[in-house]
């Protein structure tokens, strides 16, 4: 929907375009109040690279965003990888707030990262438009480990402490790790991996004992039995993959979840956040996009802007308890 | 094997859909194309097109990068035998004789024997990714981290071997490459390291910045300073594009070797692509019987590597088909379009999807054959490039190497460390050092830290640990004997080094 001439001619003409751009909009069955909104592309910036878990949530959203066309213009994806996400967190919230750029980011750079470095932006004035997934941390373990339930690994480990090698990495995976050990009273050798496919590889070829992951990192190796699920830290087992029992099943008070927001700078106009909502809200909630998560194993989220909000806030002050008692 | 056989004419009977044979063919065109431009690469053009993967389905999507994928190993090499600018990381050996063939009125042969080599090597590679998918990557699964820091060891040494003239000089280059790579975040802890809080430094120097700056700018630059002779490059005629039968003998079995070593390689996680170029390189200057002629055009120097590189991008799909796991970037996008398609590969892909698997290998043939058909007539084309003075040219590469850059991140400051990169590189080359080293010790630190400290992490300091790992202690062995004979070499050097004192800066 390229309306607007691309070059200097014709600048004259440009009121008219704009006023034809609304007519345009207004007949699509846009309130006139948001006519102004989005005047042209939006981007979405995902901190992970191209290829990613996030990225391939990510493209699928926006695909459906697209699709539906309630917005009136395209949204594209555009990834800004590193600093452990930091890198495309600041380049969102440091972005204008006028809907143009937004950010779907997972929630560590938000709650975690803030605690363990520096970062320029300020993790609570954002606005949150939308929950998109969750994906709660597992503990596996290869297919033919001797481990056979959580009760399994807590016996051993208290029987050689500080031996058992645990494959963790980003503080999503390291803060659950060491809150079960706190939990258990137990003590592992903790061996930083850079991912969920490496984590994979290291337990398949037997270079670590138990690994701590999302579900969507080793869903086929799961399901053909190459590895084995422990636990999962929801509150409640996941449809998902019902068979694996949670902590909580297994008498360990662990629930830990990562997940992905979409998010913007603080300050959005009121009727932009209202359409970024809307828009993203109804993509979330699509069978289409519920497809597309299942695939890719996680959990669609319903938690709307202000209930995403509240947990971003919530996971920040357990995190602040958990690092500081380090 | 009868299955095999039987199963592969079925993958061609589904690869026979005209819509799938357009999407081979503009794959593996485009694939060229980002080979060819340096900057943007196989990553860039299958990031770009992953949005479509839902609609092409996922046997559409895997023919398509499969031909992108394929198609810029093809490409790369072309940038690097013309103008010593590598299209890609895994180009950048070929540049040593590719370019050195070229100076001597040999582009045609070489761009040929580029082409020719990488498709023999292509074919070997889709042969044994036919016939080893399920058993080698249970193997390659095997290495632990003790392995690949023996394994990045030995790339960096190989290379101190590798690099002519004074091994100091390769050390150093080396050290600053492993320094340059620890900047930004750490990849297994998460800290920022040596950013001086700058948001531009958080993810690192740029790879692709680096490269472009210390080959790309650098040789504008090289070329620029050099007093140009308007020799009277012709278009050469077909004639002048085959290689002699002389050097065809030569080339044939280097070509051989190359693809062996690269489909080994390539089953290893990590830049496989760039370190079986090296590893193909010393190997061939290693059993010739006249090392003298290496870096001087020897055809060989170009055979061995170019087949190297396709070979491991063969072999690259192994681990990705067999287990689900992407040893490299580009596989871990065409993991990804296979998951938006509802596909996981993992353990039983083969047996839960054989069409899929069968088509996609039918389709790696033929994408294998066009790129083989495309570029040997565009050899001519490309060679028509040296017909353009460099000061016409070089401005030309240099607003090349900008776009490119600017492009993979949107990034200004990558533009800049882009040319100060260039300006470093011009001076140390000027100075006998070579650029090899350094770009393969930026591409190695990751693996190399990570790696280093999860064997700490695992052995708590006891060596007992490494010393238990029979792989490891064959690769060490391997580097051990490395070692000893380039110090051999390098004392031999010290003899005649009043004789030969040529040094081929890279």
């Amino acid at each position: 929907m390229s309306v607007l001439p691309a070059g200097g001619r014709g600048r004259a003409a440009l009121p008219a375009l704009l006023a034809a751009v609304a007519l345009v909009l207004a007949a699509c069955g846009a309130p006139a109040s948001q006519a102004g909104y989005p005047t042209r592309n939006v981007q979405l910036i995902v901190p992970y690279p191209a290829g990613s878990a996030i990225d391939a949530t990510s493209r699928a959203l926006v695909e459906i965003v697209n699709a539906e066309g309630k917005l009136g213009r395209r949204v594209q994806v555009v990834n800004r990888e590193g600093g452990a996400g930091a890198v495309g967190t600041t380049a969102t919230l440091s972005a204008k707030p006028d809907g143009h750029t937004i950010g779907l980011v997972p929630d560590g750079p938000l709650t975690l990262l803030p605690r363990t470095e520096k970062v320029s932006y300020d993790p609570a004035s954002i606005s949150v438009i939308s929950e998109v997934t969750t994906s709660p941390v597992l503990f596996v373990v290869p297919g033919d480990s001797p481990y056979k339930s959580v009760a399994d690994l807590v016996t051993a480990a208290k029987a050689r402490p500080g031996t058992i090698t645990i494959a963790e990495g980003p503080l999503n995976y390291a803060i659950p790790a060491q809150k079960f050990e706190q939990l258990t009273g137990t003590r592992f050798k903790h061996v930083k991996f850079d991912g969920d496919q490496a984590t994979v590889t290291a337990l398949i070829g037997d270079n670590v004992e138990v690994g701590v992951m999302q579900l969507a990192g080793g869903m086929a190796q799961l399901k053909a039995g190459k590895l084995r699920a422990l636990a999962i830290a929801s509150a409640e087992p996941i449809e998902l993959a019902p068979e694996i029992k949670t902590f909580k099943q297994q008498d360990v008070a662990l629930e830990w979840e990562a997940y992905n927001v979409v998010i913007a700078p603080k300050g959005l106009p009121a009727d932009v956040q209202r359409k970024l909502n809307e828009v993203f809200g109804s993509a979330v909630k699509s069978p289409k996009f519920a497809e597309a998560a299942r695939k890719l194993g996680l959990v669609v989220s319903g938690a709307d802007g202000e209930a995403a909000k509240a947990k971003l806030a919530e996971k920040t002050a357990e995190a602040a308890n958990l690092i500081a008692a380090k | 094997m009868g299955d095999a056989i039987d199963n592969l004419g079925a993958g061609f009977a589904t690869f026979a859909d005209p819509a799938f044979i357009i999407l081979a063919l503009v794959g593996v065109v485009l694939g060229t194309v980002v080979g060819v431009l340096p900057g943007i690469g196989p990553i860039g053009a299958m990031s770009v097109l992953l949005g479509m993967t839902t609609q092409l389905g996922p046997t559409g999507s895997l023919i398509l990068f499969a031909g992108i994928y394929f198609g810029s190993t093809y490409g790369g090499s072309t940038t690097s035998i013309l103008l010593n600018v590598p299209g890609e990381a895994s180009s950048v050996v070929t540049a040593l004789d590719g370019h050195e063939m070229t100076k001597r009125g040999r582009a045609g042969p070489a761009l040929t024997i580029a082409a020719l080599s990488s498709f023999l090597a292509g074919t070997i590679a889709i042969f044994g990714l036919m016939m080893s998918a399920p058993w080698l990557s249970g193997l390659a699964v095997k290495l632990g981290p003790p392995e690949y820091l023996a394994l990045c060891v030995a790339g960096l040494l190989l290379l101190a071997a590798l690099a002519e003239g004074s091994a100091a000089k390769a050390i150093v280059m080396i050290c600053a490459g492993l320094a340059i790579g620890t900047v930004g975040i750490d990849p297994a802890g998460g800290q920022l390291r040596f950013t001086m809080g700058s948001d531009a430094l958080a993810e690192g120097f740029s790879f692709i910045a680096l490269v472009m700056g210390v080959f790309g700018v650098a040789e504008a630059l090289t070329m620029v300073g050099r007093r140009w002779r308007p020799e009277p490059v012709k278009a050469p005629r077909l004639k002048e594009l085959l290689p002699s039968g002389e050097e065809s003998r030569r080339a044939a079995p280097a070509a051989v070797r190359g693809s062996v070593i690269g489909f080994l390689l390539g089953l290893v996680p990590g830049p496989a692509a760039v370190l079986s170029t090296f590893a193909s390189y010393v190997t061939e200057r290693k059993i010739s019987k006249d090392p003298g002629r290496f870096g001087k055009g020897a055809v060989e120097g170009v055979a061995g590597p170019e087949a190297a590189n396709n070979a491991a991008a063969g072999a690259a799909f192994v681990p990705l088909l067999a287990l689900g796991i992407p040893f490299a970037p580009t596989m871990a996008l065409v993991l990804a379009a296979l998951l938006l398609n509802g596909i996981v590969p993992g353990p039983t892909f083969v047996e839960d999807q054989p069409e899929l698997f069968w088509t996609v290998i039918a389709a790696m043939y033929i994408a294998n054959l066009m790129l083989l058909v495309l570029n040997l007539p565009l050899v001519g084309l490309f060679t028509r490039l040296l017909a353009i003075p460099p000061q016409a040219l070089m401005p030309f590469v240099i607003g090349l190497c900008v776009v490119g850059v600017y492009a993979e991140n949107n990034s200004m400051f990558d533009v800049v460390v882009m040319l100060v990169a260039g300006l470093l590189g011009f001076v140390l080359r000027r100075a006998g050092y070579s650029m090899a080293p350094f770009v393969l010790a930026v591409v190695l630190q990751p693996t190399l830290e990570t790696s280093l400290r999860q064997t700490l992490a695992f052995s708590d300091g006891n060596p007992g640990y490494v010393l238990g790992r029979p792989v490891t202690m064959v690769i060490l062995g391997l580097v051990v004997l490395a070692t000893a004979l380039s110090v051999r070499r390098a004392l031999r050097a010290r003899r005649v080094r009043q004789n030969t004192d040529q040094e081929v800066t890279v």
